[in-house]
């Protein structure tokens, strides 16, 4: 990032405005994120320690005031967006960027090098949803309580949004709906978005499997050993999947790494992209 | 004023040590199918008794994958009760349209219960409930918008000669052509039950229907969810009948105020803490933001968080006591809510069958004449199929 700050500005798309980070310079780098939504203040630390890159956060339509979730029906048209976003910021076709994608975002990574290979100069899969498998199912996502949710998806329980989950989730009823419902709307509308695209079949694409081998970016595949909510067969399953993919396994690491081990997993990102 | 008898059909022997959810993932090794088949003949021969007691009409729901109600198909209940009943309404409260594919299906049978009941049915078209739509691994964020093509798909076949072709977002039919058609004309009488949902009031209201307030909240969330029914009908350029307003509670009469409680409360406690947990699950996407926001507001008072008997009382959660008490208490509260329709549950949660038919008759002999004499009415001017008055 070469110390540069990261800047928050709104972009218009043809599906409307999305909230996009961004910062640096040197060849362009796209962090798309997770169901979570988690905005700029908490993977900060993350896209800052990937030096010598420009980078792009875009917020997906419905996640932190996007808009254009009513243009949005399923992974293809989230496809379309992302490809209309790269070309809006002149990193399309003649200067594809580095992908990399958390869980939900590392699934729409995977869906647009397999379509699109020519648009991804390399991918980076960190814990990515997007596959089915009958013997190690991703966790229940929709209808959860917040903190037993948070303890599937951060190893680490000192992180702050781990913490909060767990005071969020002791609350009764009455003290929850006390609360300034502007606090709790961006969970509310995470969890709508990610359900349009991801409901049923549930996070994940049927088709995707035979369409790895479309593939060519190079690509890592990178999961937290101690990941409570995708298993780590996953990783392994993407890893097979796509030509001459690499597997790395981050000792400790939780679902939500790029928060939980910034520099740990910049440091993958970095080598790998580094490299090509 | 019509009163009707609403039948819940609810299991009543979960395991005394099972505390999870009735829903969803309540587990089906607890339902005891001898048991269940007395249920259905036993709560199938309680609506048939309200007829025999002078009630206007009986109604049945659909729930899915529940302890709550047992009657994944109401349509099978209420062919049963056109078959079996004379003259009473039989309301569907109702068909939850996203649930069925294609949503002809609900045209069809509904028609089929309009045609042997000769113009009897009460058409309920409803978005189904939060739990359903893990139950059928349904999209919730496509609830509102399936609903609302299905609706407009089901009212055009029945009023519109088919065949006729029909593309939507959703559904894509070749040939919709419904054979049998309703008796009733335009089409029967429509009720759609809400809990408050912005856009469910203004659709209800758009088209001249019915608003069934679903119950379990403190009266003060009523009486809020039938205000923004009134306004939503005042923005349409015309003022809401009562008879367009439905509110459901529990009832219980007995000789008085004391047995009242005491050979009803434990039965209500089963239904609140047994079978309500789960039922208020609302999936992403279900509900606007805005809608969500309005819904919490109601949340806490929701009765699954009562505690004491005092609270059911001052809430109203359910009417309970002395032929006199009821008569009072459900005189003013319909009086201050300007309901037209009475929806009364006579049996919840665990509340045996000669309870039952007690409540029932004293309900009958002791409560009902006199909200007949107090609110007579029973007619709503005649709608056309535009929704304008005919």
């Amino acid at each position: 990032m070469n110390g540069r700050q990261l800047v928050t500005n709104r972009l218009p798309t043809a599906v409307g405005d999305v909230v996009l980070t961004r910062g640096g310079s040197g060849p362009p780098l796209v962090y798309l994120h997770s169901a979570q939504g988690e905005t700029v203040d908490l993977v900060a630390p993350f896209l800052e320690a990937l030096e010598g890159y420009e980078i792009f956060a875009p917020m997906f339509p419905g996640f932190a005031g996007s808009e254009g979730l009513g243009a949005i029906e399923d992974m293809e048209d989230a496809v379309y967006h992302c490809l209309d976003l790269f070309n809006r910021l002149g990193i399309g076709k003649d200067n594809p960027p580095h992908l990399v994608g958390l869980s939900l975002g590392g699934w729409m990574a995977a869906e647009i090098a397999s379509r699109y290979p020519e648009r991804a100069r390399t991918i980076t899969l960190v814990n990515a949803a997007g596959l089915y498998l009958q013997h190690a199912p991703i966790r229940e996502l929709f209808g959860r309580k917040l903190d037993e949710l948070a303890d599937e998806v951060y190893a680490d329980k000192s992180h702050p949004v781990y913490l909060m989950a767990q005071q969020l989730g002791a609350m009764s009823i009455a003290d929850a709906a006390a609360l300034p419902f502007d606090l709790i709307r961006p969970f509310f509308e995470a969890q709508a978005a990610t359900a349009k695209l991801a409901w049923n079949p549930y996070l994940h694409n049927p088709k995707l499997p035979r369409h790895l081998a479309w593939i060519t970016a190079p690509t890592l595949v990178v999961a937290g050993s101690a990941d409570g909510f995708i298993p780590n067969a996953h990783a392994e399953a993407y890893a097979a999947g796509i030509p001459g993919a690499r597997l790395e396994i981050v000792a400790g690491g939780g679902h939500m790494l790029p928060l939980e081990q910034p520099r740990q997993l910049a440091e993958l990102v970095s080598r790998h992209a580094g490299a090509h | 004023m019509r009163i009707f008898s609403f039948h819940l059909m609810p299991y009543p022997a979960l395991p005394a040590d099972y505390r999870g959810p009735a829903w969803i993932t309540c587990p089906n090794e607890f339902f005891d199918p001898a048991l269940g088949s007395q249920l259905y003949n036993r709560y199938l021969d309680e609506l048939l008794y309200a007829e025999e007691l002078g009630f206007d009409g009986v109604c049945v729901n659909e729930h899915h994958q529940n302890a709550y109600g047992l009657m994944p198909s109401p349509n099978l209940m209420a062919s049963i009760l056109a078959r079996q009943t004379r003259r009473v309404k039989i309301a569907v409260v109702g068909n939850a349209l996203p649930l069925y594919d294609p949503p002809t299906r609900v045209a069809e049978e509904f028609a089929m219960i309009d045609c042997i009941s000769n113009g009897r049915l009460i058409a309920g078209l409803v978005v189904g409930g939060g739990p359903e739509y893990y139950s059928f691994s349904l999209n919730p964020t496509q609830a509102r918008e399936r609903f609302s093509e299905a609706h407009d798909l089901i009212i055009r076949a029945w009023t519109e000669p088919g065949p006729f072709e029909h593309v939507g977002k959703h559904y894509k039919l070749r040939y919709v052509n419904a054979w049998p058609r309703p008796v009733q004309v335009p089409h029967p009488e429509v009720w759609i039950p809400g809990a408050g949902s912005i856009e469910t009031v203004e659709f209800v209201a758009r088209h001249r229907y019915a608003y069934m307030g679903i119950p379990y909240f403190h009266l003060s969330v009523f009486e809020r969810m039938f205000s923004l029914m009134r306004a939503a009908c005042e923005k349409e350029g015309y003022t809401a009948d009562p008879l367009q307003l439905g509110w459901l509670a529990p009832i219980f009469v007995a000789e008085s105020d004391a047995e009242a409680r005491r050979r009803y409360e434990e039965h209500f406690w089963y239904f609140v803490k047994r079978l309500l947990p789960g039922i208020s699950t609302s999936p992403p996407g279900y509900t606007s933001v805005r809608s969500l926001e309005n819904i919490m507001k109601g949340g806490a008072t929701f009765a699954e968080f009562l505690e004491t008997w005092e609270q059911v009382v001052e809430g109203q959660y359910a009417i309970v006591g002395s032929p006199e008490t009821v008569r009072e208490r459900l005189t003013e509260n319909i009086e201050r809510l300007g309901v037209g329709n009475l929806l009364g549950l006579f049996q919840l949660g665990t509340l045996p069958a000669d309870d039952t038919r007690r409540n029932l008759e004293l309900f009958a002999t002791e409560v009902m004449p006199a909200l007949r004499a107090r609110f007579p009415g029973t007619q709503r001017p005649a709608v056309g199929a535009s929704g304008a008055p005919a």
